[in-house]
């Protein structure tokens, strides 16, 4: 708590006056104001946005006016009802859930032969995973996108999921995390006979659980948020998720911005809600894993 | 390390337990090996090659490189790069640290703005765009209503060629400097209390406590940060496509976009684009492998 | 109406005498405007897929296509499944589907010459007339460069023109006009756009194709009829052409931000003219499905402004099959039976289209509403200079040329070049463009 106290002290004279509450300082109140500007900055567009979805076309074109002039849920019913939401939304949520799961499995294994194995290949191979962060997707687009045509998997949830499911940043977090818990219980689940797997799934798991769930995150965000991909992948409108029927509409001759919005709206929700549940985690895993 | 100490103990490790580490790593190196080190090398085979529809392949040399290379707007779009980076990552940095100073100081509703902070890095590219198109718009956005309001003009945001570098700059800090924040606060709580309660004992003033003994002790957070925001920075793409489209006349048309649309535009042009994409990885891990060496020769001093 | 009732004659008189010179007629093709599957057909297609990659321009054509296929599937057994992708990235997704071995059975495309060396050729299937039963000038981009056989089948003609609120309109005082040039119109625009307070006075679509109207109309031209370049011709013309739209969005008269803030993305104002906030809307009969679903307020089509010429531009989709299909003559079939007479007729009724099929053409569409407005289009259509058809016989080099001068105009339009070097540019990439067929 003393760290606090270094920086509410505005000037030197306020030194000595370390202890005792006082009234808020000026370096208190400019820092709250700071925040609450910074607050405004994020929140003011998104709100505007999600003001501007209950316009009506007509509206949208004209005049901007804060309040919508006619406040009506038209955009929302009709996203629900002729543009097949719940199909897009059912899809994300699948593509976002099973990727995760696949992504903590494999990244958590591989992260755990990198953090307490030692074999031939190993630095060779954990650099190799570290230079893939740097190849952009969009470069290698179509190499990958001929490889999933050749297997098969275009148009399939496999194709959606799979081919992003083994991220290099990944494996770094829970690597750099993994380092730190302590060889000796390993070893000694060892010398009790546990097998190796098992000593992976019971041990070392339970234990990686705050990079797991910085992992979870960013899997879950990427996923969800994805678009250049499934846009190729998911040809059929069965298999579009959110942000592909969104960039589907952006992309249309006529476009139908007020839908877009509606539905950009109702995409935005699960995942704000998800972070208000899990702020705390978040925040606490990111600061427990390597990345500090 | 196990294994190391397990043979001193004698040559005890069996060759299944040998094997052990490799399964670990196969699933998802099998991934890896299929959808990103195998198109990365097609990829890099096939800048060689030219083809107008993406099917039949003629072996053309360096013919692709010289060509981009000789392309009049690439070097508008290396300065558009250079410049997008440049302002980008020295700003991130800048207040990603400011902001993770002050709200680690701050008592009250910490937790509200810590969320604050990680929001726009969960909104999808898409979205941000749309935002930000409407925010900005020169018209009918908010932005401008409220500049003109204060008695300002109605500058053109996306019609601008400087100001769309602007707006893109600062909306590309907007989704991801929150982020970076979060992570610098895990640092930053990482320091130990004491050194700092010493500091403040020897009669250091806050200014002197955060550039002596703050930020020093931040520095490899600080490097994971610059890392990702130079990254970021090269390949910013989707939204910056859905903001602008790289407009205007150009402004705002970054290297990845440059390199998406020699490969996916019309005709396609399969061969080009993997050429840009073989110079774009070589320019990324340069700069990456520069921030290493000049990061950790800084941390020996 | 009677105009092109009369062209039509006299074009389908041609063919005809052009198809009786024409030896080796495979004479064993049933008539196929109403060519019905035959017994061993439809036992062998039942249950096969077939992939109908597909844009819409309105609501009304993807409810209509969905219509058809449910139609057709109960007719032939088969399923069709429709891949239904955004008009902006049409041609990037089905090249890279074509890179993969993945392409679709049947198509529907605005810019069929890219792709006709993987198209089908459809007179194997239909015969050497087949031909002669859609309009010939949309025939024109999809015939096999070398041996000019049918490798698509027009799907739709669009013609380029003008849109005009008509509230608008009559709260400056201004009648609905039945003939102007551009002078008048944009004094109109102007008037409206004053009398109502909207934001602009004028916009068109972003879009070379747009724009290549108004050069028609002053008399300028890019690619005649021989593949080769007459812009040094009409030079001065087109720049004035140039200048006046361009003169327009640099004066904010035009929403130059769905111009130049979009970069290389299309972009059309056509919300701009739904919201009320520009009195003259330069676009196509595509627009009019999704302007009369939308607009509150009275809108109509008006003539194309006349100076040297009149009429519009002409532009239409068109439907190909591809010859990597596994079901090539399911996918034939498919195609043919999308133009036939009663589907066709049914989808130009449902989205403003114009039918390209010379039987529905001369008996005309009676659409359920707006018939005026088709009217007029189908007028603009006849009195399309025959000139404007000329840049159809490149068909895989017409977006990149329609692409550069719409670029060149953003630098025009942000005051970094004139508009008398934009057009010595685009004659300078038009002739490079040309040099790349002779390769």
């Amino acid at each position: 708590m003393k760290l606090l106290r270094i920086f509410d002290a505005n000037a030197k004279n306020n030194w000595t006056s370390t202890s005792g509450r006082r009234t808020p300082e000026t370096a208190e109140i400019l820092r709250t104001a700071l925040l609450i500007g910074m607050t405004f900055v994020v929140l003011a567009p998104v709100i505007w946005f999600t003001l501007s979805s209950f316009k009506g076309l007509a509206e949208l074109g004209g005049r901007p006016h804060f309040l919508p002039q006619s406040f009506s849920l038209d955009n929302y019913s009709e996203a629900l009802k002729s543009y097949n939401y719940k199909r897009y939304f059912f899809n994300s949520v699948f593509v976002t859930t099973v990727a995760t799961i696949l992504t903590l499995v494999i990244n958590s294994m591989a992260a755990y032969a990198f953090a307490k194995y030692n074999f031939r290949g190993r630095d060779g191979l954990f650099v190799l995973t570290l230079a893939m962060i740097m190849i952009p997707l969009q470069v290698i687009l179509i190499p990958i996108y001929l490889v999933v045509a050749q297997l098969g998997m275009v148009n399939t949830y496999w194709g959606l999921i799979i081919p992003a499911a083994a991220t290099p940043t990944g494996v770094f977090v829970i690597r750099q995390y993994m380092l730190t818990i302590p060889d000796e219980l390993i070893e000694s689940a060892r010398i009790d006979g546990a097998g190796e797997f098992r000593i992976y799934a019971r041990i070392v798991l339970p234990l990686a659980r705050p990079a797991l769930a910085v992992v979870a995150i960013f899997s879950i965000l990427w996923r969800w948020n994805d678009f250049i991909w499934p846009l190729l992948v998911a040809q059929d409108e069965k298999f579009y998720t959110l942000p592909v029927a969104l960039a589907q509409l952006n992309g249309r001759l006529a476009v139908p911005t007020n839908i877009i919005i509606a539905m950009s709206v109702m995409s935005i929700i699960p995942v704000l809600f998800m972070f208000v549940f899990m702020q705390r985690q978040i925040v606490q895993g990111i600061s427990q894993t390597g990345m500090k | 390390m196990l294994i190391k100490k397990a043979s001193r103990r004698g040559s005890s490790v069996s060759w299944s337990r040998r094997l052990v580490p490799y399964l670990f790593v196969a699933p998802n190196f099998a991934i890896f090996l299929t959808f990103i080190i195998w198109p990365a090398i097609r990829g890099f085979w096939i800048s060689f090659f030219d083809s107008t529809d993406g099917v039949h392949f003629k072996y053309v040399g360096n013919a692709n490189f010289k060509e981009i290379l000789h392309d009049p707007t690439i070097s508008q779009v290396a300065r558009n790069t250079i410049t997008y980076v440049f302002f980008y990552v020295l700003l991130a940095i800048t207040i990603s640290i400011a902001l993770a100073l002050v709200v680690n100081e701050q008592k009250f509703a910490k937790g509200f703005f810590r969320a604050i902070l990680f929001m726009p890095v969960m909104l999808s590219p898409v979205v941000v765009g749309l935002i930000w198109s409407d925010i900005v718009d020169r018209k009918h956005g908010p932005l401008n209503a409220a500049i003109k309001m204060l008695g300002g003009g109605a500058p053109g945001w996306l019609v601008d060629t400087n100001l769309g570098m602007v707006t893109v700059v600062f909306v590309g800090l907007w989704v991801h400097v929150g982020f970076y924040s979060i992570i610098l606060l895990a640092g930053l709580q990482g320091i130990d209390r004491s050194v700092l309660e010493a500091a403040s004992i020897d009669g250091a003033s806050r200014m002197q406590t955060i550039r002596q003994i703050i930020l020093p002790l931040l520095k490899p957070t600080t490097l994971v940060i610059i890392i990702l925001a130079t990254i970021h920075g090269f390949q910013s793409f989707d939204f910056i496509y859905t903001l602008t489209g790289g407009g205007p006349l150009g402004a705002t048309t970054l290297i990845v976009q440059y390199i998406y649309e020699r490969a996916f535009g019309v005709p396609i042009r399969y061969g080009l684009g993997s050429a840009a994409g073989v110079i774009l990885f070589l320019v990324i891990f340069a700069f990456t492998a520069l921030n290493f060496i000049v990061g950790r020769r800084r941390n020996a001093v | 109406m009677k105009n092109i009732r009369k062209k039509i004659a006299i074009s389908s008189a041609l063919a005809l005498v052009a198809s009786l010179v024409v030896t080796g007629l495979p004479s064993a093709h049933a008539d196929t405007s109403t060519l019905k599957p035959t017994a061993a057909q439809l036992a062998a297609w039942k249950g096969k897929t077939i992939t109908y990659y597909f844009y819409h321009d309105s609501q009304a054509e993807l409810d209509t296509t969905n219509a058809m296929i449910t139609d057709f599937q109960n007719l032939t057994g088969a399923t069709v499944k429709l891949d239904d992708v955004p008009y902006t990235t049409l041609d990037q997704q089905l090249q890279a589907r074509i890179a993969a071995g993945n392409t679709p059975d049947v198509a529907r495309l605005n810019n069929p010459g890219l792709y006709q060396n993987v198209a089908l050729d459809l007179e194997t299937y239909f015969g050497r007339t087949y031909k002669s039963e859609f309009l010939k000038g949309s025939t024109l981009q999809v015939q096999d460069p070398k041996t000019s056989h049918l490798i698509g089948l027009p799907y739709d003609l669009s013609v380029n023109g003008p849109i005009i609120n008509v509230d608008l309109f009559k709260k400056a005082g201004i009648a609905i006009p039945t003939s102007w040039n551009w002078a008048t119109l944009i004094a109109d625009a102007k008037k409206a756009q004053a009398a109502g307070g909207t934001d602009y006075a004028f916009a068109m679509d972003k879009s070379g194709h747009r724009f290549s109207t108004v050069m028609s109309q002053f008399g300028a031209f890019m690619v005649d009829k021989n593949q080769k370049n007459v812009l040094p011709t009409s030079q001065h013309r087109a720049a004035k052409a140039l200048k006046l739209i361009t003169d327009l969005y640099a004066a904010d008269l035009a929403p130059r931000d769905l111009w130049v803030g979009t970069g290389t993305k299309y972009s059309s104002p056509v919300n701009v003219f739904i919201a009320g906030a520009v009195p003259v809307f330069f676009s196509g009969n595509f627009n009019l499905a999704t302007i009369n679903a939308s607009a509150k307020f009275n809108f109509a089509v008006v003539p194309n402004p006349k100076e040297l010429n009149g009429g519009g531009w002409p532009g239409g989709k068109f439907l190909m099959a591809f010859k990597a299909s596994k079901n090539a003559d399911l996918a034939a079939y498919f195609t043919n039976w999308l133009a036939q007479p009663a589907q066709m007729e049914r989808m130009d009724k449902a989205a403003f289209w114009l039918p390209t099929r010379n039987d529905l053409v001369a008996k005309g569409i009676t659409y359920s509403s707006r018939q005026t407005d088709m009217n007029t289009y189908l007028a603009d259509a006849a009195a399309t200079p025959a000139a404007a058809y000329g840049i159809q016989s490149v068909p895989t080099l017409a977006g990149n040329i329609y692409n550069n001068i719409r670029d060149l105009m953003t630098l025009v339009m942000t005051k970094k070049i004139t508009a008398d070097q934009a057009i010595a540019q685009q004659i300078t990439y038009i002739d490079t463009q040309l040099a790349t067929l002779k390769k």
